[in-house]
């Protein structure tokens, strides 16, 4: 009997993604949906959270996949406690398959972290934390309005390490207002001397609507100029690969084999599952995402339904475009073979016009090596450019 | 009807000063519009003009009007547009008149349109009804817009109606005078037919509709008649008289106002200004006063994506069945590609299409920076005309070049007059006479090249004299000048669209200045962008767009790709909207930078 409807279906794994919104308190560059002082109402949270993980268990769809990662964001959610976790792991556990070691990822904050609950963590399964660190100088985690000290952040990886997990990423950020190159490498190089397998460093963006954002407007805070920006940038790719760490895509540079694999799933086009609210899913060819509002989300479940507020179906350009744009984020970029494989379109001949003008350029924007389109380092910087040339 | 009872009378006033509200008020005393009826200035039937304020299209209206004596007459209401723009159309509209009422608001004093259309006025022998209209505002200075007007046109101060159109004040003593001191058409019925069209408007369902003053003879429905400039014969399919819609009648006789509908497929056969004939038996001569309406600026449409050349075609054709004055032949340009070179009145005409393409047709368009005609004799002594200046050959290939001048009158407070001398001076204006109206404002004339008040002239004048300024002028012939063409390079490549004519004195800061703008208005690039100025292989200016250092958001994150990719295609969409000059892209406002340089 054929299936009542033709599907693209990757034979690759997919990846599940749990957003916990609660924060101790929200950063001024955040614009992720995140809810401070509202921990009280964790455990409803997490009831719905479960009504959700068990309507998509009912769907054949999701119930087909073989999933190979699982990602708690936020938000905090190291503001859940061990138990929490293994009841949403278990119930997940209950209702999908899962591949044979799974990448199990926590998103940590320093100071959240007592050296037992680290340990109930690793016990839940979760094998991989990401520690939201962002900068080793005090001054600076004070400018961003961070609860943790350097202390607190250092201490968090050693009782990572004490607690058995071997996988550990770091995120930092560069380009605040007032920051010193000096400054920059003095936190590269404090993090690297803690060997964390994976690094993310942000440049700071930012976002409309934060109070950093009404900062800038109001004058109060100097944006970094793109020139800065750039030295920043092309310094942090510089120094890190120097240091074993391969610079993987836009933000990302990990140690051999330790490539973020959920985030990677994300860009390569594999159907991934997103729970609680705001969360994305893409199902091959539709994208859909729920409400924001925590307090919607957990109504809609107790009413029975899906809390989704959006979808989107990808049309065949968008899904080019967005094999193009998120190839190109990457440092393997876009395999020409896998692109015309998909869509049977000659991918030169169609995109002439932009790969003249990007491979023509004083210096070289991006170059085809090993049946690919890939970055060159000046590429990366004008990245947001090249891939819009490609819209 | 008899003609006796008819009378034939414009309204003669500056913007704002109440010519609107005035016509309003007689369609509600008259009865021809029931105040539940009445829209706010009825005449202006364009969106475009009432947004605007400014009547660009003369109509007309008839209004059945009781005097007091109890006598019954017909007033026809002619319309006249009110900018400089648009000047011929306002003289034949004058000439479809007996008289014009003058109306000169209390507050602001005589204003120079008024007093140029009032000139042609009282040239063609209208009798003139001076007005005061809001007499009632507490800025009125009634004793000394009285004097102005007396000064003017000679009247007696008696003559001088006040009225206040708002409040409804003076109306019906406005509408006795234009019974008793208006005369009454003449001419005669028994002799062919003789009518002027004095505008004239396309109708999708009926093709282009006449506006006619019949002067001799009488018009009828089924009746052959001839247009004197074309030669051209059609069949009258309807005539009627305008109240607030079309009232179609048998005929239209001597004196009378009224339209014409005859299977006519294009405004270009009603001329303004024509004379229409009984082909059976036409008239010797032609009513006096047609002209050909020339262009006096010129400017290059292209469509924003070539695809829609033949649907920018499309919409000029059907624009100019509307719209007699307008002019357009195709233009290839090598940056621009396919497109038109458009010739207009003015500005404000320039504007009015480019928005009517815009909102009525659906076009992204982009307009190069618009320019007077030149006139350029070259080495084999031919005379050329260049309305293009890529089109200027090159300088060992002509005499000289002539440019078009234009006489400005202007009239101001006397405290400014030492603003708009200076202004003038730097505009190349030649210095001809100054008199009085009265004694606070001086009525000044100076001798322009066109080039040099056509674009932002008479807004710098406004702000010179805080807003006091008014202005007018004509067409007076081609001068000699020192004329160069300037180029803009964008990476050394000269960009034809932008060139244009500039006086050699001025072509330095010129190039400067442009160059600075266009720096300011392309965008930073994946590369470096230079921007020269030349002036044949000499370049004397030139400004750097810097490339883009960094352009990259560091997350794309949470599985949200859908806001990345919406705005990576937005960004993309910015530049959709730009034109691509080799691999520079430039957004549209840079071909008009010229007209944002201060």
């Amino acid at each position: 009997m054929l299936p009542a409807k033709q599907r693209e279906r990757p034979s690759k794994t997919a990846a599940l993604y749990l957003h916990i919104p609660f924060c101790a308190k929200r950063c001024n560059y955040c614009d992720f949906y995140t809810v401070a002082e509202q921990e009280k109402h964790i455990p409803a949270y997490l009831d719905a959270l479960v009504q959700e993980i068990e309507i998509y268990g009912k769907s054949e769809l999701w119930v087909e996949q073989s999933f190979s990662t699982i990602y708690f964001g936020g938000g905090t959610p190291s503001l859940l406690a061990p138990d929490q976790v293994e009841r949403i792991l278990s119930t997940l556990r209950n209702n999908f398959h899962f591949t044979q070691n799974p990448e199990i990822t926590f998103e940590v904050n320093p100071g959240t972290t007592a050296e037992k609950k680290l340990q109930d963590y690793a016990d839940t399964g979760i094998n991989r934390l990401s520690i939201g660190v962002q900068s080793f100088r005090a001054d600076e985690l004070k400018k961003l309005d961070r609860l943790h000290s350097v202390e607190e952040a250092e201490n968090t990886v050693a009782r990572a390490r004490k607690a058995g997990i071997q996988n550990l990423s770091i995120d930092l950020m560069f380009a605040l207002s007032g920051q010193k190159p000096s400054n920059w490498r003095y936190s590269l190089e404090r993090a690297i001397a803690m060997k964390p397998e994976h690094i993310s460093a942000y440049n700071l963006t930012i976002e409309n609507g934060t109070p950093l954002h009404q900062a800038v407007k109001a004058g109060i805070v100097k944006p970094v100029s793109e020139l800065r920006q750039r030295i920043f940038y092309s310094h942090t790719i510089e120094y890190l690969e120097r240091h074993g760490y391969k610079h993987y895509e836009v933000s990302n540079y990990a140690l051999p084999n330790f490539e973020s694999r959920h985030n990677s799933k994300y860009w390569d086009g594999s159907l991934y599952l997103g729970l609680g609210a705001s969360a994305h899913s893409f199902d091959g060819d539709r994208r859909f995402w729920n409400v924001k509002s925590f307090s919607q989300y957990i109504k809609n479940l107790q009413d029975g339904d899906l809390p989704i507020i959006g979808e989107e179906n990808l049309s065949p350009t968008e899904k080019q475009f967005e094999m193009i744009l998120l190839g190109l984020r990457q440092s393997r970029g876009v395999s020409i073979d896998d692109f015309e494989n998909r869509f049977a379109i000659d991918f030169r001949e169609k995109f002439q016009p932009q790969l003249k003008k990007l491979l023509s350029q004083k210096p070289p924007l991006a170059k085809l090596t090993n049946g690919s389109l890939t970055l060159t380092r000046e590429g990366w910087l004008l990245c947001d450019a090249v891939c819009a040339e490609f819209a | 009807m008899n003609i006796n009872h008819i009378r034939n009378f414009c309204i003669i006033a500056h913007i704002d000063h109440g010519k609107s509200t005035l016509a309003d008020r007689f369609l509600e005393v008259t009865g021809t519009v029931r105040a539940g009826e009445m829209q706010d200035q009825v005449l202006d039937d364009m969106d475009l003009e009432r947004e605007r304020g400014i009547t660009i299209k003369a109509h007309a209206i008839t209004m059945k009007y009781e005097s007091a004596e109890k006598k019954k007459y017909t007033l026809n209401l002619i319309d006249t547009p009110g900018h400089v723009d648009f000047s011929y159309e306002v003289s034949r509209s004058l000439a479809a008149c007996e008289g014009a009422i003058l109306v000169v608001d209390a507050a602001q004093g005589v204003e120079a349109q008024t007093i140029s259309t009032l000139y042609q006025a009282i040239e063609g022998d209208l009798t003139i009804i001076p007005v005061i209209n809001k007499v009632d505002l507490p800025s009125a200075q009634i004793d000394v817009v009285k004097q102005q007007i007396i000064d003017l046109i000679g009247c007696e101060g008696e003559e001088i109606l006040l009225a206040s159109a708002k409040a409804g004040t003076g109306v019906t003593e406005i509408l006795e005078a234009v019974i008793e001191r208006i005369p009454a058409p003449e001419g005669e019925l028994d002799v062919p037919l003789r009518a002027l069209v004095f505008d004239s408007v396309y109708d999708s369902y009926r093709g282009a509709i006449a506006y006619i003053r019949v002067v001799h003879g009488e018009i009828r429905t089924g009746m052959n008649i001839k247009f004197f400039t074309t030669g051209k014969v059609f069949e009258v399919a309807e005539v009627g008289t305008l109240s607030l819609k079309k009232d179609p009648q048998k005929s239209i006789s001597v004196g009378e106002v009224g339209y014409c509908i005859a299977g006519i497929k294009d405004v270009q056969d009603t001329k303004v200004g024509d004379t229409i004939m009984d082909s059976r038996n036409p008239a010797k001569e032609p009513l006096p006063g047609y002209r050909e309406v020339l262009p006096m600026v010129y400017a290059g449409m292209f469509p924003t994506v070539s695809e829609d050349y033949e649907d920018l075609r499309t919409a000029l054709d059907k624009l100019r069945l509307n719209d007699a004055s307008l002019v357009f032949e195709p233009e290839t340009s090598v940056a621009l590609g396919f497109g038109f070179r458009v010739g207009f009145l003015g500005l404000l005409h320039m504007e009015i299409v480019q928005e009517r393409l815009e909102r009525e047709y659906g076009l992204d368009m982009l307009t190069t920076m618009p320019n007077v005609e030149y006139r350029v004799s070259r080495a084999d002594g031919q005379m050329i005309e260049v309305d293009n200046p890529a089109e200027l050959p090159s300088r060992g290939d002509y005499d000289f070049i002539e440019e078009p001048f234009i006489r400005a009158q202007i009239i101001v407070p006397k405290d400014f007059i030492g603003n708009v001398m200076k202004l003038s001076m730097d505009r190349r204006g030649i210095y001809k006479n100054t008199s009085y109206i009265d004694p606070t404002r001086a009525d000044i004339t100076y001798e322009f090249p066109l080039s040099e008040i056509i674009f932002d002239f008479f807004d710098k004048l406004k702000s010179m004299t805080k807003g006091y300024a008014s202005f007018d002028y004509d067409f007076i012939g081609f001068r000699k000048g020192d004329l160069v063409k300037l180029d803009i390079l964008i990476n050394g490549d000269p960009v034809d669209a932008l060139s244009h004519i500039v006086h050699k004195d001025k072509a330095f800061e010129w190039g400067r200045k442009i160059c600075k703008k266009m720096k300011e208005i392309i965008p930073r690039q994946m590369f470096e962008v230079a921007i020269q100025a030349a002036i044949g292989s000499k370049i004397i200016s030139r400004e750097t767009v810097r490339a883009m250092r960094k352009d990259v958001t560091s997350k794309c994150y949470g599985g949200d790709i859908s806001r990345k990719r919406k705005l990576l295609e937005k960004q993309k969409e910015g530049k959709k909207r730009m034109k691509q000059l080799g691999k520079v892209e430039i957004p549209q406002d840079a071909f008009l930078a010229i007209l944002k340089v201060d």
